[in-house]
């Protein structure tokens, strides 16, 4: 079965990233394609390669980039919950003349355009609100 | 196919009762899990994420007919179901 995922809260603000990587690796040890992670609204933040975790907490975007490294998911950003949030990879860092990317290598950047199209072509589409 | 509510706060649980169907299942998740602590009032089946009630103390404080499930549970349901509705506040 193919499964796509949308993340809303943002790490440490709301429980959605934790519950959505939990479910996810957990998808997968069953045999299921996770197919794409969509990051929508505040759960974009996730996307940030400049946060530190604090040694006791988990680090919940290492843990998306593992799973990312590990199986192939896709981890998709809403290139305009992004922006506005300081979340740029190196192609916006270039075009708004900003000084450092700020987006994981491994998330991409897309349009609203790759949420319907998880939606569309797979067979389960689960949400994680805020 | 029926469908999966999952609920993320309890106070998101009186918007999603009254649309449950034939077949559809319920499932508690994060702050969703403290409604397992009151009557609920469900012509569905109620689950609720173990991981999730034994991070806020209530394992021995829920009062209704609940089935507690892992995350393997979890992903059981959604097997089962399709759509899948997150409902929140």
């Amino acid at each position: 079965m193919v499964i796509s995922i949308a993340v809303h809260g943002a790490p440490y603000a709301s429980q959605a990233s934790r519950s959505a990587l939990r479910f996810a690796e957990c998808a997968l040890a069953r045999g299921h394609a996770v197919h794409r992670i969509f990051f929508y609204h505040e759960g974009v933040l996730a996307a940030g390669s400049h946060g530190v975790a604090p040694q006791d907490e988990e680090d919940v975007h290492a843990g998306w980039v593992s799973l990312q490294e590990s199986h192939g998911v896709e981890l998709a950003a809403c290139i305009a919950n992004s922006l506005k949030r300081g979340m740029l990879d190196a192609g916006e860092r270039d075009r708004y003349e900003k000084p450092s990317a700020t987006v994981h290598p491994r998330f991409t950047l897309v349009g609203l355009g790759q949420l319907v199209d998880a939606i569309a072509t797979s067979d389960r589409f689960v949400t994680f609100a805020a | 196919m029926a469908a999966l509510h999952i609920v993320n706060k309890a106070d998101a649980l009186p918007d999603c009762l009254p649309l449950l169907a034939d077949g559809d299942a319920l499932l508690l998740i994060e702050d969703g899990v403290y409604a397992a602590c009151a009557d609920i009032d469900a012509n569905a089946p109620c689950h609720a994420l173990a991981d999730d009630l034994e991070a806020r103390g209530l394992m021995n404080r829920i009062v209704n007919a609940i089935e507690i499930l892992s995350y393997d549970g979890f992903v059981e349901l959604v097997e089962r179901h399709r759509p899948v509705v997150t409902w929140s506040r």
